[in-house]
């Protein structure tokens, strides 16, 4: 893929052309209510049924409503990247279908899991329900959402060298067909994981959460008719075109630059810097990753499906700032110039596993790129999401699988001031931190500490959010995945702050041995290990000179700030 | 004799009910609300409505109040202090990285800060100690600690402390101790403890709810002590009961020691209320409208009980308690509608009760759904009959830049604006209903608040639903609603064992617990039979959400079989997400109810005025179901009598609310002197 694959929506690209719209803008808005309050209703169902933490609690998954040329009409105010090309994976299984003959029926249930359909990693399981009326499918449900274990060599891996490493692929199969479950491949499914009750138990909570939003999709439609709700639907989305490209009007014209720097490739540490460049023209927005390196030989590599995703949801930035919903339409202005076979371009059967990762990474490059145009519109930058997974047998020899995402301090931003507390970056923005009380309930291990660090936020006028430390304990023998991805360049900082400390996730055994790891899969825990991982420090905005004393008293008074390092970066503060 | 004063504090008025139970009568006052003098605003309606002789008589003043709400919207609570486990001390502000606030979830907010915590980190202190989930002991509370800890609260003013322990749930001799250790020390203030507010699981979500108990304290104690005194001036001598946000209400006394509880109770006591009517009714399946000035609230009722939950958000902090579940959003009469991104839009923002909706005269300038509403000729006569006069061309006038930029006429904005606030409301009764597995197509719309009555045409059109409540004084039906509570006091604990018999017996000797907790608990002993209920939270083996399951209790015993309640359990799910699973079933908590019982008023008591009569008034109005204007019955409430009869086009108006009847409807007055309208979706 060369040039415009973010524009996928070529129906109607650039305003609906032909016949006038067949609705009037009162209907129109309550139809985008309508949608919007059943992409609640299928989050809700899938919260309250999930059988995994890492759904329920975390909230590891997104879905969506697909009209029938797959656009994205409505999304669930969840986890922004994974339904921003979920219909592309909708699309592709779809025309299978069709080129096979025997096409969708109702009451077909299917799954996907393939990370180039996808657009991630096979833990990341998509069910689609079709929405039909009178025998013809008039809109889609979908929800993706990731599952602890899909039969890879671990529940979580950082060293596979190709995809088939990584767990069981559904290349977009039925089921379900017609309403009746497809026994043999329900057995293939719930064989093809280390825990098949939790596995069939979110598979029945996804596919449930999907009838019962499309049951209201259906409703609506019902109501309006399908005419006056598509061409609702149009005027929803040219709406949401028209307001991208307001935005975008703001900024300054011109190729502006970020960053994007990885530090592992799976196997060792190793710096892979790449270019990328946002460029603001008259017809919309221009995503530039042609610098992007070849493919990594472990698993830091990512499907373009996943990085249409990336950009949708980084440029979605722009235009809501609130708790707006996303739709195809904003993505109209956005272009992307990629490099076919690159590292963020991958192909079968390059491994992906981490394939979230170069999509944060890469989100924080079009950041910094889009900050240097605009200073007041962006942040510092985030810390990436580090990612524990554990498990073991518990005492009645069941296996047991938990994770733990979770995220450093938050960054200065110039219109408002210092970081606050911790926060999800954008990508996975909706995920929710882990309950530790739910955490130590459900899994042998006990938290020691969760308390904020002194001296790890990067100072500035602004200063950046403090790092935190958290002490985990294994009280039984256990094996432990890590993804570390700023363990040795913390997230930037802005306008002549400084950054905070790096992520750094240290394991003591009980032997005494203290070992830091970037990346490690499956290492073994005896009894009694420690996990201390040492959350990166918030990034600043602004030159130290310019905070005030004051400021600066109150971080010493809060225990944020030692006062050899206030008198060291804010010598100002101690003068007279 | 138990006649009964209800004040419902809303946003724009303070209402106020009162009932006679020697006459049956019902007397009703309105007065402005006050944000800055609650307590004196409700003592000036109680002043102005009732003769100090009368106000003698109530045996009880029922209240509902946003006054801790308010306090923690404006921040104007306590300083707090906060123990903590060692370790733990900045979980307040973790706050599990969310981008949540006061508006809500913000998804896409790249600049979103999270606000400050209630409670600053120097005040925010980790103690030595450590219980694990079995509730075992792994680190012995540290003594010394505590006593600096209040050492340093002294030294800083702390007014209020909450302390919280890991897994305190499991054990709470730590947060006992610590309370002690804390007295001893010479702190006096109140002290919140974990254990007692919330009894769950969840650190950031327990922490969050008894902190916000420990910040309202002040506020939420200093007005209710305020209000009594002042009460007993104007002569109100009776019991003072205050609505939790579980409906149902509790002594003055025990809210000043349990302020939590009343937080979400604002939009509670008409739900109540309408649970009482759908019981008088025969209605099986419900669902109400409550429109204000600024706010919707809808809420499910099945056999006239709430659904309620027990666990949500407030001003975007978690709070870990049961309440009602009422739905609210932000459309009501006051609501400001504009465009955005070329469609048109109402709310949330509201033009409140100043300057108000332009047709008030009162210096508004932005449209509002009243506006619209007077536009097309819903409210019948330009003089309201609380005597306002309508600026009618005003209103109509401030619709016309929406007109011109939409490019339809000013009729075809009104309509919009109220098609588009009838939509948000419709979507808000339908995830009220259809996300517990209920169907409002198969139930009644009870409409109520100042502007509920005007809107349930367009709602039960917009839901397909036939039946149309509209209950006397719907106006002021929230403060009706005090009047119908009982006396509630709940407590729960997690326990997480599986439903076989020996979970049962361990939910038994929990349940005896918290009923011998409850009863320490009631300083205030109010007459009246106390009626023992249990409840769990069940779920199937694996999952973590559960859903709430009443089970029969018989002298402190659980009666019925573990398989009996899992069938029960099974059969509620697949109501509520469509399919169930076949494996076991974990209770998760335990809770116990403790219900006295109030005597009621006798009945709503209803008598239409003597001497008025229906005078065959027409007035000209809008009709959304021809698309035209047409001929609309003009009736005054007081002229209909039990069992009178009449259809729309009509509009019915009354001293605290209009109801507006479109073409098709058929309206009978029942007994309690309730509108019941069938509708053309029937």
């Amino acid at each position: 893929m060369s040039t415009d694959t973010l524009n996928t929506d070529t129906a109607t690209a650039g305003g609906a052309a032909g016949a006038g719209p067949k609705v009037d803008p009162v209907t129109a808005s309550i139809i985008r209510h309508g949608l919007d309050a059943a992409a609640d209703q299928m989050l809700v169902t899938l919260k309250r049924t999930a059988f995994s933490p890492i759904i329920y609690e975390v909230m590891d998954g997104a879905g969506a409503f697909y009209d029938r040329q797959f656009r994205m009409i409505s999304q669930m105010t969840a986890l922004p990247m994974f339904t921003g090309s979920l219909g592309l994976a909708v699309e592709s299984v779809v025309k299978h279908y069709e080129a096979t003959g025997e096409g969708i029926q109702e009451g077909d249930v299917l799954v996907v899991n393939d990370p180039f359909v996808t657009g991630t990693h096979q833990w990341d399981v998509a069910v689609i329900v079709p929405g039909f009326l009178d025998g013809e499918i008039v809109a889609y449900a979908a929800i993706k959402a990731h599952h602890l274990d899909v039969a890879a060599l671990a529940p979580f891996v950082t060293q596979s060298t190709d995809v088939f490493q990584e767990g069981i692929i559904w290349p977009g199969v039925k089921l379900w067909r017609a309403g009746r479950r497809d026994d043999d491949l329900y057995r293939l499914f719930t064989r093809n994981t280390r825990l098949p009750d939790s596995a069939a138990g979110d598979m029945n909570a996804q596919a449930g959460a999907c009838h019962t939003g499309m049951r209201a999709v259906l409703e609506l439609i019902g109501r309006y008719g399908l005419e006056q709700f598509e061409a609702a639907v149009e005027v929803i989305l040219d709406a949401g075109e028209a307001t991208m490209r307001e935005k975008l009007a703001e900024f300054p014209q011109g190729r502006f630059t970020g960053t994007v720097v990885h530090e592992h490739n799976g196997f060792e540490e190793v710096m892979i810097p790449y270019e990328v460049a946002v460029e603001f023209v008259d017809d919309g927005i221009v995503i530039d990753l042609t610098d992007a390196p070849d493919p990594q030989p472990g698993p830091v590599n990512a499907p373009v499906i996943g990085v249409i995703s990336a950009i949708r949801c980084a440029m979605m930035a722009l235009a809501i700032q609130d708790g707006g919903r996303a739709n195809e339409g904003y993505f109209r202005p956005l272009q992307l110039r990629s490099r076919e076979g690159s590292m963020i371009d991958a192909k079968s059967p390059a491994p992906v596993a981490l394939a979230s990762y170069p999509l944060y990474i890469l989100i924080e490059g079009l950041n910094e790129a889009i900050a240097s145009a605009m200073p007041d519109r962006r942040p510092a930058g985030y810390d990436m999401v580090v990612t524990l997974f554990m498990w073991g047998q518990d005492e009645n020899d069941q296996v047991w699988i938990d994770s733990v995402n979770i995220t450093g301090g938050a960054p200065a931003a110039a219109p408002y001031g210092d970081g606050g507390g911790p926060l999800m970056p954008i990508a996975c923005s909706g995920v929710r931190g882990v309950s530790w009380e739910v955490f130590e309930a459900k899994t042998p291990m006990t938290i020691e500490s969760t308390e904020y660090a002194i001296d790890s936020h990067g100072v500035g006028k602004h200063r950046g959010g403090p790092g935190w430390t958290v002490m985990l304990r294994a009280d039984r023998e256990m094996e432990l995945t890590i993804v570390n991805e700023r363990s040795q360049v913390p997230p930037f900082a802005l306008a002549g702050a400084e950054k905070g400390r790096r992520n750094e996730v240290l394991v003591h055994r009980p032997d005494g041995s203290v070992e830091e790891y970037a990346k490690v899969t499956g290492t073994k825990l005896p009894a009694g290990s420690r996990i201390e991982m040492k959350l990166s420090g918030g990034a600043g905005v602004g030159p130290a000179a310019e905070r005030t004393p004051e400021q600066v008293r109150a971080d010493l008074a809060a225990g944020y700030l030692s006062e050899e390092r206030a008198r060291e970066k804010y010598p100002h503060a101690f003068e007279g | 004799m138990s006649s009964r004063i209800g004040v419902d504090v809303g946003g724009t008025f303070t209402d106020l009910i009162f009932f006679d139970e020697k006459s049956g009568r019902v007397t009703v006052g309105k007065g402005p609300s006050d944000p800055t003098a609650v307590d004196a605003a409700v003592r000036g309606v109680v002043s102005s409505t009732l003769a100090p002789e009368r106000a003698a008589e109530a045996r009880y003043f029922l209240h509902g109040t946003t006054v801790g709400l308010n306090a923690l919207l404006e921040r104007r609570g306590a300083k707090v202090g906060v123990l903590t486990t060692e370790g733990f001390r900045d979980i307040l502000e973790q706050a599990r990285e969310e981008r949540l606030d006061e508006r809500g979830p913000r998804v896409w907010d790249h600049l979103f800060r999270t606000p400050p915590p209630l409670v600053d980190r120097p005040l925010r202190v980790g103690i030595p100690e450590r219980v694990l989930p079995d509730g075992s002991v792994e680190k012995e509370l540290d003594a010394d600690a505590v006593r600096a800890a209040a050492a340093a609260f002294a030294a800083a003013g702390v007014e209020c402390v909450a302390i919280v322990f890991i897994n305190s749930h499991a054990a709470a001799d730590h947060e006992l101790a610590a309370e002690r250790i804390l007295r001893e020390a010479g702190f006096d203030g109140p002290v919140s403890l974990s254990h007692q507010i919330t009894g769950q699981y969840r650190e950031y979500e327990r922490t969050s709810t008894t902190v916000i108990d420990a910040y309202v304290r002040p506020a939420v104690s200093g007005y209710l002590e305020r209000l009594e005194s002042g009460l007993k001036e104007e002569s109100v001598d009776g019991e003072c009961l205050i609505t939790t946000s579980a409906g149902g209400c509790i002594a003055f006394s025990e809210a000043r020691s349990r302020p939590f509880e009343t937080v979400m109770s604002g939009p509670v006591a008409g739900a109540v209320g309408s649970g009482v009517l759908c019981r008088e009714l025969g209605l099986p399946l419900a669902v109400t409208a409550d429109v204000g000035g600024t706010s919707f609230d809808t809420c499910l009722l099945v056999d006239g009980r709430a659904t309620l939950k027990y666990e949500g958000e407030v001003v975007g902090m978690p709070l870990q308690t049961p309440w009602v579940d009422v739905r609210s959003v932000g459309a009501g009469g006051g609501s400001i509608a504009y465009i955005e991104n070329g469609l048109l839009a109402v709310g949330p923002r509201s033009a409140g009760a100043v300057p108000g909706p332009v047709a008030y005269g009162r210096g508004g300038t932005e449209p509002t759904v009243t506006d619209a509403a007077v536009t097309l000729g819903m409210l019948a006569r330009p003089t309201l009959a609380s005597g306002l006069e309508l600026d009618v061309e005003g209103a109509r006038h401030s619709l016309e830049p929406l007109s011109r930029e939409l490019g339809i006429d000013v009729d075809q904005v009104a309509v919009g604006i109220l098609r588009i606030a009838g939509a948000s409301m419709a979507g808000a009764i339908r995830a009220v209903s259809i996300e517990v597995g209920e169907d409002p197509r198969d139930g009644a719309l009870i409409a109520y608040g100042g502007a509920g009555p005007l809107f349930s045409s367009l709602l039960a059109r917009e839901l397909q639903i036939g039946t149309v409540v509209v209950p006397n004084h719907a106006g002021n039906f929230s403060a009706w609603g005090l009047l119908e509570q009982d006396m509630v006091r709940s407590a729960a604990l997690t326990i997480v064992e599986p439903l076989d018999r020996g979970g049962l017996a361990q939910a038994e000797s929990t349940l005896a617990g918290l009923f011998a907790q409850l009863d320490e608990r009631a300083a205030t002993k109010v007459e009246g039979e106390v009626v023992k209920e249990a409840e769990f939270d069940l779920r199937f083996i694996g999952q973590e959400y559960s859903l709430a399951l009443g089970v029969e209790l018989e002298d402190g015993r659980l009666t019925e079989a573990p398989a009996a309640i899992a069938e029960r359990f099974g059969a509620a799910y697949e109501r509520n997400y469509g399919h169930r699973f076949d494996v076991g079933v974990t209770i998760v908590s335990v809770r116990a109810v403790e219900r006295t019982l109030l005597p009621r008023p006798s009945s709503q008591g209803f008598e239409a005025e003597a001497g008025a009569a229906r005078s065959g008034e027409k007035a000209r109005a809008y009709s959304f179901v021809t698309e035209d204007w047409l001929d609309f019955e003009v009736i005054d409430r007081e002229a209909l009598r039990p069992g009178e009869e009449f259809q729309g086009p009509a509009i019915v108006l009354e001293p605290t609310t209009t109801s507006y009847f479109d073409v098709g409807e058929r309206g009978v007055v029942h007994a309690t002197g309730a509108l019941v309208v069938t509708t053309p979706s029937a």
